[in-house]
């Protein structure tokens, strides 16, 4: 824009100047001109006074040519050369015009190049034609003499041109120069200039808002993303990350600058390899794998843009160790729960044979009986606690009510007291009112549940003390026992399903294995925390801790 | 052109951590196939083994490829041949975790191995070979010289079941035979430690472009 202003301003002065110095050679010429025919014609009118008084020898020296021509064109006198030899003017401009009229001028290129010859002609008195002649320089000659001094001129108007437009040029354009694209409100510039200012500012505007909005919706995405529990990556067609969350770093355990780098990076195990390849393959793909001790699922699902080219992968990792564990729990109850179920029914089967077919003596009939009820009833009391297990673990909403943990401890003292007699185990339940918001049965069930094993696993005229009572913690429940005790590694076990400290004895006590798992299970319903202290061969002591009161 | 030869490197280093993972699944597989007596994983053994072979033929083409085609200079010439010397490393690494598994067949029921050190001796090989990969994928100068220190733990392991071994067969001349397959898995375990060490040697010649020895 700078070039071509100045070349602008620059060109014009010169067309502008050169036309000037043309128009003003041309008046300058004709000035010149008129001037010249001024002249000449008064000093033919001088020289027609002494060619009237027949004096015209007199100017036979003169600088101007003289010539006397008759009326019929012939030459009488010239003071430049022999008139004798001259032609006939009277077909000369000059001479035809004065005859007409009494004077006349003519201008005639000379032979010699750049100058002209001017006549005047005049008529005299007695007929004859006086003409004058002298020589002047032509347009051309005169541009040619002045040509010097005009370029000189040009010259100079041309410099001084050239700094004028430059500066023009800078003068001009210092306001838009000036104009700040960053902050254009309150500009003062150019009128002409002002729609492109608004333009500029309204879309400033707008493009500040998609930004904002743009940076908005990429923080809303990096927030949700950095959030999730689950592991997040992005990666383009050629498996490239393009982000990544911090979970997926927390999951395989890298950090730094991953953006860009390829899926490899994060995780080169075969399962990873299987999400490249389908990352390559463009398709939907679903495993899982463990690394450090945990299971993680990682989906992979193909992105497309708008018309169906594949664009990239989202691939999810999620943590389902927990999932994975309880899986595993399931199958390890189903396996047990078979197994359970199995032994009592063998045994039934294989006595039962035996009284089919006849080959127990009638005398031991009655201890056959006696294995076939102790089995149906062990039977019966495991698929009972099945199914007290199965209902506490569907998670229904239960009727609860107030609850005082002491007068249910006492109710299971004394339902549990004719059993212990016989082992001669004292019961005894100290403390104080403590009321909870429980379902009552279950309490009872829990308390019974834990006074039984108290019994159970107690050693002869040993005592089990309930304790009841209201803590720092919440209500409590406690059940203590002078048993064989449970060994510190196996204490974090005998809350699972079927789990025994020791297999002999329990079988032989008819306990089900699942005892204390409705304990827990109980206890977790009502929000209850379970704590055990046990020393081998001293004793145990159980406590329920309900916060909830 | 030049992009064309940066989405070669790209896939050379690619194919790199590949057959490096490759390695590492192989010689996890054939020390859990020994320490759980699980034998459906030699199988996974031989099949990496032999894709590992199969990874290394791959990358020598494309490192050939690369040298004819493109005659990389500095760096580029270095990781591409510090590339042909690691792949060599990989497939001998390859090749004695197959070994490992084949003996494994014969002493899948000797209570042997948790009287000796071998354990201890796997973990410590495997935790070198995972490093040097590591150290590779992350050009981790750091990494690839603790892999190098790392080896005189290996080594010092391997004095220790041979010690443990020799003493097994003097006080139990009938599990004689037993003993010496475990004292090759062991020395097998301390060769791997050995090519861990090369590869942690190349990735740092192809980094500073100075190579120990």
């Amino acid at each position: 824009m700078t070039k071509k202003i100045f070349r602008g301003i620059l060109f014009s002065s010169f067309i502008t100047m050169l036309a000037s110095m043309v128009f003003i050679i041309g008046v300058q010429y004709r000035i010149y001109d008129d001037s010249q025919r001024d002249s000449l014609e008064s000093k033919a009118r001088l020289i027609s006074l002494a060619a009237d008084a027949g004096e015209i020898e007199r100017y036979a020296e003169a600088e101007e040519r003289v010539t006397l021509i008759q009326s019929d064109g012939a030459v009488i006198y010239d003071n430049k050369s022999d008139a004798e030899k001259m032609e006939n003017h009277a077909q000369r401009e000059e001479v035809r015009e004065a005859e007409k009229i009494g004077s006349g001028y003519a201008v005639r290129q000379s032979e010699t190049l750049g100058i002209n010859n001017r006549y005047y002609a005049l008529k005299l008195e007695n007929g004859n034609i006086l003409r004058v002649s002298d020589t002047s320089l032509s347009v051309a000659a005169v541009i040619l003499e002045l040509l010097p001094p005009i370029c000189a001129v040009a010259v100079f108007a041309f410099v001084l041109a050239l700094i004028l437009a430059s500066l023009i040029t800078k003068k001009i354009l210092k306001p838009i120069n000036e104009i700040d694209l960053d902050d254009l409100s309150g500009i003062k510039s150019y009128e002409e200039l002002a729609p492109f200012i608004s333009r500029i500012q309204a879309q400033q505007k707008s493009i500040n808002r998609q930004i904002s909005e743009l940076t908005r919706s990429r923080r809303e995405f990096e927030i949700i993303a950095e959030n999730m529990s689950e592991g997040l990556v992005l990666t383009d067609i050629n498996g490239h990350i393009i982000t990544h969350n911090s979970s997926m770093e927390k999951f395989f355990g890298v950090s730094g600058d991953l953006n860009g780098k390829n899926i490899l990076n994060i995780n080169r195990s075969e399962t990873f390899r299987g999400v490249f390849e389908s990352i390559k393959e463009n398709r939907r793909s679903d495993s899982v794998m463990e690394t450090g001790g945990r299971y993680y699922e990682i989906t992979v699902s193909p992105v497309s843009d708008e018309s169906g080219n594949p664009r990239g992968a989202v691939i999810l990792a999620v943590d389902i160790t927990e999932k994975e564990k309880r899986e595993k729990l399931r199958r390890e109850f189903t396996a047990n729960v078979s197994h359970e179920l199995k032994t009592p029914l063998t045994s039934i089967l294989g006595i039962s044979d035996m009284l089919k077919n006849g080959m127990v003596a009638s005398e031991d009939i009655k201890g056959f009986a006696e294995d076939i009820n102790k089995e149906t009833s062990r039977l019966i009391s495991l698929v009972n606690d099945i199914i007290k297990l199965s209902e506490l673990d569907e998670d229904k909403k239960r009727d609860t009510g107030r609850v005082n943990l002491y007068e249910v401890a006492q109710d299971v003292a004394e339902r549990i007291e004719p059993v212990a007699e016989k082992q001669g185990i004292s019961i005894s339940v100290t403390g104080t009112d403590a009321v909870i918001n429980a379902g009552d049965s279950l309490i009872f069930e829990m308390i019974y549940n834990l006074c039984d094993n108290a019994v159970k696993y107690n050693r002869e005229n040993g005592s089990v003390t309930i304790s009841t009572g209201v803590s720092d913690e919440g209500a409590f429940v406690s059940v203590k026992d002078t048993g064989i005790g449970i060994p510190a590694a196996e204490q974090e076990r005998v809350f699972e399903r079927f789990y025994r400290v020791d297999k002999g004895r329990s079988k032989q006590s008819g306990g089900t294995g699942l005892g204390l798992s409705i304990v827990k299970h109980i206890a977790v319903t009502f929000g209850g925390i379970i704590k055990i202290s046990s020393e081998e061969g001293t004793g145990t002591e159980i406590t329920v801790v309900f916060s909830e009161m | 052109m030049r992009n064309r030869f940066d989405s070669q490197l790209e896939k050379l280093n690619l194919e790199l951590i590949t057959m490096g993972a490759l390695c590492e699944d192989a010689i996890s597989a054939s020390v859990k196939a020994l320490l759980d007596g699980d034998e459906t994983l030699t199988e996974k053994v031989f099949a990496a083994d032999a894709e590992i072979d199969q990874k290394e033929r791959d990358i020598e083409a494309i490192c050939m490829k690369l040298l004819l085609q493109q005659q990389p200079v500095a760096g580029d010439l270095r990781v591409i041949s510090s590339a042909l010397k690691m792949i060599s490393d990989m497939e001998r690494i390859g090749d004695q975790a197959s070994d490992i598994a084949e003996i494994t067949k014969f002493v899948k029921n000797s209570d042997i191995k948790s009287k000796v050190h071998i354990k201890d001796m796997a973990a410590a090989a495997i935790k070198m070979v995972t490093d040097s990969v590591e150290s590779f994928v992350k050009k981790d100068i750091e990494l690839a010289s603790a892999v190098m220190k790392y080896d005189d733990k290996v080594d010092n392991l391997f004095d220790c079941v041979k010690d443990e071994l020799v003493r097994l067969i003097a006080a139990d001349s009938e599990n004689g035979e037993y003993c010496i397959d475990l004292l090759m898995i062991a020395k097998y375990l301390e060769r791997i430690g050995d090519h861990a060490v090369n590869i942690a040697e190349w990735v740092e010649y192809s980094i500073t472009g100075t190579h120990r020895n």
